[in-house]
């Protein structure tokens, strides 16, 4: 059974009224593949060892559990918007001390419906959307209004007031699952391509070595530090983003002891697949190739290594590129930023890593401008972004499958002298390494009409982060002299960065979050290029939020009791929203 | 399927108690520390009770290709070093279903952690009973009286989200520190990162 029969089956489970049943009535999904049935398939422990797990709440901000071991006690309630007895619920919730999260089991993640309930009931409490429904089984929350208090300390939690027996949550089933037909296409589609045989960390060679790694890829998931770049799809979808049903198909096979049906395992030819010659045939011949002069040779052990390495003369000839790829050692580079100067790397000083305002792009800049983009409790002051520029970046590699790869057309100008320079950042492996990065250029078909991609950033400074603070909020913007389309963006921070939000604020008011990434992973800098192409008329103003949390819960703050100011060090923080567009107004809706 | 999978092991196993799921923390077993002996790499029979005379005894869980332990590689050897001469074994188990002993032997030469004894835990069993969750953690057992005086992480250098410059708190050596003074461990337990040990059911 394919994915689109599953998505069907799905939707039949939803017309049927599956998770609105109440009454404990057991739901019979159609024989195959993931339902989530509101029908425990076996009782919910009622205390265990913590499996940490990370969720995106009601409003779009994200939760790891285990990030809250500083408040000792987190209490969770389980809920589902299709129990009579919600508001016995909520009063329950209302009367727990100390942190408290709601957890809904909701595949529809209506985070609109819950927002209004808990509003209703005048309660101060962000809800957990367990949309996959195979997070509140593991941790005691079988039923709506069952309180389960997690000891974050010795990592373990108890049932300490059990729920409704009416109300039990929907709960995915992976039993009837199969193997080939489910679950093989979710990790084709989502995992194989960096986890092959051919690399380093080979979890899906075949069934047998899928099975050694179940358990990190169920914990990988359920924290949501895979698949690396954690898009919030509510806002609207990412080219290689994921569904929820692709990861509760995933997880809950798992957690059904991965039937392994009877078909010949797909997973070897889908490896022997993945060969250089694969990616040839997809890209075809690179037109221009440009690599490192020298090899530069990494420690096992010690700080991560920042190196720039110069990968050509100046360019005799504009070039128009509709594709750049990276051949470089996966395991070692962290990532790559591929900059252009306009001089060799020796002569470059540090300025040239202050983004002047450019002629090349007169979208307006505005300064001292409070506009009325609307505060709440996180709010720190507004201020225009004080640049804009076009922007020396010409792609960031962060170990993802995503590169710079537009549809065909579109293209990016590389000016006659030009220098192509790399920004590496490199992370040790624990045993010693060598990187001779190769930067591959695919240029534009001059058969097509031309559209020229533009790339900017506006550049925060003058924010300061207090020492020990969690969620430090700082904003900027741009209002756009003229229509634009944007393609894809690439929010830039540092090690304190916690999440990024784009928010277009329309000329007539309306406001809409185009690209939220709220868990911020430091690790993967990825592009998140749009599904659909965004157009933006003249008048919009572009804003972009960044959290940062400069408290020693973040596990890779340099430095929690220092002050943090812009700047490039990796001690120090960067607003550095990059963006890529089309002038003028291309397809979509506005 | 799971019967497959122990033929594979080569070696005739007890049968594990169930688990309600193959990624379940492990329920425990309840066999004395002193009695857990395994092949190593070398086939040659590698045993905690050898170790009764020693001050205390290091047990880090290894899996290979997993990029945590990778990264932990270096300060384990310097671990090793510091601790061997004084007469404190640091020892490994692997009881990830999907290594053997010829891969734990490659995996570990290329990280330059030759010499270590390891218990390749084929059946699971020593694991399963040391609770073991995942790789780099980290037991020091006190062979005077075969008790686990602390579990958790070698240090706090490396998390999922990254690595710091250098660690802050030095978890294993404090712990060993404790025995060495004959004081209780002040910090026994600490949350470890590493690649979740998948148990057969």
């Amino acid at each position: 059974m394919g994915r689109g029969t599953l998505l069907a089956v799905l939707a039949a489970v939803i017309a049927a009224g599956a998770w609105a049943l109440q009454g404990g009535a057991a739901v019979s999904p159609e024989p195959g593949p993931l339902a989530h049935v509101t029908a425990p398939v076996q009782a919910v422990a009622a205390q265990g060892a913590l499996d940490d797990f990370r969720l995106i709440d009601h409003r779009g901000d994200s939760h790891g559990l285990g990030y809250y071991a500083d408040q000792g006690i987190v209490t969770l309630v389980g809920a589902s918007r299709d129990c009579a007895r919600l508001d016995e619920v909520m009063g329950r919730v209302s009367e727990v001390q100390g942190l408290r999260f709601l957890v809904a089991a909701d595949p529809d993640e209506d985070r609109e419906a819950w927002g209004a309930l808990v509003e209703a009931a005048g309660l101060d409490v962000r809800v957990l959307m367990d949309a996959t429904t195979t997070v509140a089984p593991t941790v005691g929350l079988g039923h709506a209004g069952d309180v389960v208090r997690v000891d974050l300390e010795a990592f373990t939690w108890e049932r300490v007031q059990d729920g409704f027996p009416d109300c039990p949550l929907p709960r995915a089933d992976g039993q009837g699952l199969s193997y080939t037909e489910d679950v093989v296409p979710v990790i084709e589609d989502l995992c194989l391509e960096c986890h092959s045989d051919r690399r380093k960390i080979p979890m899906f060679s075949d069934y047998d070595t899928l099975m050694g790694w179940s358990a990190m890829i169920r914990r990988t998931v359920r924290t949501q530090r895979m698949p690396p770049g954690g898009h919030d799809a509510y806002y609207g979808a990412v080219r290689h983003g994921f569904t929820q049903d692709q990861l509760a198909t995933l997880v809950s096979w798992i957690d059904a002891g991965l039937p392994r049906g009877s078909e010949p395992d797909p997973l070897p030819g889908l490896n022997a697949a993945i060969t250089s010659t694969s990616k040839r045939e997809r890209w075809g011949k690179p037109d221009r190739v440009f690599r490192m002069s020298e090899v530069h040779e990494l420690p096992a052990a010690g700080p991560d290594q920042y190196k720039y390495a110069q990968v050509s003369e100046p360019l005799e000839e504009d070039l128009w590129i509709r594709g750049i790829r990276l051949k470089l050692n996966l395991e070692v580079t962290h990532h790559v930023n591929v900059i252009l100067l306009d001089k060799p790397l020796a002569e470059a000083t540090d300025d040239w890593f202050r983004r002047g305002s450019s002629d090349m792009l007169r979208l307006r800049k505005t300064k001292g401008d409070h506009h009325h983009y609307e505060a709440d409790e996180r709010d720190e002051r507004f201020l225009w972004a004080r640049e804009l520029s076009e922007e020396r970046v010409l792609m960031t590699y962060g170990r993802s499958k995503r590169t710079v790869d537009f549809t065909p057309g579109m293209a990016l100008k590389v000016p006659a002298g030009s220098v192509l320079v790399l920004e590496i950042h490199y992370g040790l492996t624990g045993k010693e390494e060598t990187s001779e990065i190769k930067v591959l250029m695919y240029e534009h078909d001059d058969a097509l009409p031309r559209t020229e991609v533009k790339r900017a950033s506006f550049y925060r400074t003058g924010f300061k982060i207090p020492p020990g603070k969690k969620n430090h909020r700082v904003r900027t913007g741009i209002e756009l002299d003229r229509d634009i389309t944007l393609l894809e963006v690439v929010p830039h921070m540092h090690r304190r960065g916690r999440s990024a939000r784009y928010i277009a604020v329309y000329p007539d008011g309306r406001e809409e979050v185009l690209v939220s990434v709220p868990f911020f992973q430091y690790k993967f800098q990825p592009h998140w290029v749009l599904a659909e192409p965004k157009p933006l008329p003249a008048g919009t103003r572009l804003v972009t939020e960044m959290i940062y949390d400069n408290s020693a819960q973040n596990p890779i703050n340099p430095d929690p009791d220092a002050w943090v100011e812009n700047g490039n060090q990796r001690i120090e923080e960067m607003h550095l929203p990059r963006f890529y567009f089309l002038e003028g107004l291309h397809g979509g809706s506005g | 399927m799971i019967g497959l999978w122990l033929m594979a092991c080569g070696q005739p196993v007890a049968v594990a108690p169930p688990d309600p799921s193959p990624v379940d923390a492990p329920a425990s077993v309840a066999v004395p520390l002193s009695s857990w002996a395994r092949p190593g790499v070398d086939g040659q029979t590698v045993a905690l009770a050898h170790h009764a005379d020693s001050p205390a005894i290091v047990l880090i869980a290894q899996g290979n290709a997993c990029p945590v332990f990778q990264q932990y590689a270096p300060t384990i050897a310097a671990v090793a070093a510091d601790l061997v001469p004084r007469g404190v074994p640091l020892m490994l188990i692997n009881a990830s279903p999907q290594d053997d002993a010829a891969t734990i032997a490659a995996d570990l030469a290329a990280y330059g952690l030759t010499g270590l004894p390891v218990f390749v835990d084929r059946d699971q069993q020593m694991a399963r009973s040391l609770e073991i969750v995942s790789t780099t953690e980290t037991l020091v057992i006190d062979p005077r009286t075969w008790t686990i005086v602390y579990r958790g992480a070698i240090d706090d250098q490396i998390s999922y989200d990254g690595r710091k410059d250098a660690p802050t708190r030095n978890y294993l050596r404090d712990a060993v520190a404790d025995v060495f003074a004959g004081t209780p461990v002040r910090t026994p337990k600490t949350r470890s990162y590493g690649c979740a040990i998948s148990y057969r059911r």
